[in-house]
């Protein structure tokens, strides 16, 4: 389970860009109240400021987390070390 | 052997290359059929509107009294250009990051790579919808199609580096670097030919991935919505609430349609995959793996 464990979690780094893309679609479809509707509607409304903003927390959020997949890696496998 | 000969084996021997040939080319017939269209592509109210399919318009027609066939393949036209175009300009950095960060190693690579792996992570769908909105109505086809190109480049060209940098350590091209090559001509002559057969493999991944975008930003509407793409019609149709009044042919055949394409480019990327693997290969030919 360990062992298997850790290429898994790389690609859940990797494909959080992907998973929030996809939020944004799901969100839009389905009514949801999230971001991703808001990032729609602000987009309709020609408010440019909250478009430029969700874009901006997006990556900064979506970075952030990849930086923290990475450091709690060596939870995962004990041979990984933080430098 | 020759190329003809390759595809003949291929198509006899790998159903997944033999079903997606021919659901792409099912695909192409359909998309060159659009130079045949009695109707231009944009105008509206040519035929009677919401009729469900029939003998004389063989996928219905839409609410603005447009055929579904012939809106259709100016459609798929589109996409399908959309896609090639993305994939041929990606193809041309990921090749050049790929290539060169490999081959060089060192700082180079280290840079390139931290800007590819920025690339791998950051969500693209808001960055493009920042970027529609900053250019409303100057957005055309083409400026999409290079913004997706110089989004879409970044995981393939990790997988290329992965093979120069083997690459970089075989023989033929240390012969390559005593004999006095630059390094431009060692990475173009040496070591891209061992790169193509998996470039090829995912340009059929990045056409289906760029398609993916296109689709999902047009359905959105942001893009250019007088150019008819598959995802314009789905807008369009969501516009005339198509499905709510039960016009499902207005819908129906462009999603049946791009999956069609998905699937046949996705085969034809596993059947490459296939063909470059030479254990799978030999199993093929009943040796053992």
């Amino acid at each position: 389970m360990r062992n298997a464990l850790g290429p898994q979690v790389t690609g859940l780094a990797l494909q959080l860009g992907a998973i929030f893309n996809g939020a944004i679609i799901t969100e839009y479809v389905f009514g949801y109240p999230g971001v991703g509707s808001l990032l729609i509607s602000a987009v309709h409304a020609g408010d440019y400021s909250l478009v430029l903003g969700i874009t901006t927390i997006s990556i900064v959020a979506v970075s952030a987390t990849v930086l923290l997949i990475d450091l709690l890696y060596p939870l995962i496998d004990p041979r990984v070390e933080a430098h | 052997m020759s190329t003809l000969k390759i595809f003949r084996d291929l198509f006899r021997y790998n159903s997944e290359f033999a079903i997606g040939l021919i659901l792409l080319l099912v695909v192409l017939t359909v998309s060159v059929c659009s130079f045949f269209s009695p109707y231009p592509p944009m105008d509206v109210y040519v035929v009677p509107p919401d009729v469900p399919p029939s003998w004389e318009h063989p996928l219905g027609t839409t609410s603005r009294g447009q055929d579904v066939f012939w809106q259709l393949t100016f459609a798929i036209r589109n996409t399908l250009l959309f896609g090639i175009v993305v994939a041929i300009l990606s193809r041309i950095i990921s090749l050049f990051v790929g290539l060169i960060s490999g081959y060089k190693g060192g700082w180079v690579d280290r840079v390139l790579m931290s800007i590819n792996d920025t690339f791998v992570v950051i969500p693209l769908f808001p960055i493009l919808v920042l970027f529609y909105f900053i250019m409303r109505d100057q957005m055309s086809w083409a400026l999409l199609a290079v913004i997706t190109a110089l989004l879409g480049w970044a995981y393939d060209a990790r997988l290329i580096r992965s093979i120069a940098m083997s690459l970089r350590t075989r023989e033929f091209t240390r012969q390559a670097v005593f004999s006095g090559m630059s390094t431009g001509k060692i990475v173009l002559q040496e070591h891209l030919p061992f790169v193509l057969p998996i470039v090829f493999s995912t340009t059929m991944n990045n056409i289906n991935w760029s398609i993916g975008i296109e689709v999902t930003l047009s359905v959105l509407g942001f893009t250019d919505i007088n150019t008819p793409t598959i995802g314009g019609m789905i807008y369009w149709a969501n516009q005339h609430t198509a499905l709510v009044s039960g016009i499902w042919w207005w819908v129906g055949f462009p999603v049946v349609l791009v999956i069609m394409l998905f699937i046949g480019l996705f085969l034809l990327a596993i059947s490459m995959n296939e063909y470059i693997d030479p254990r799978s290969r030999l199993s093929r030919l009943g040796g053992q793996a």
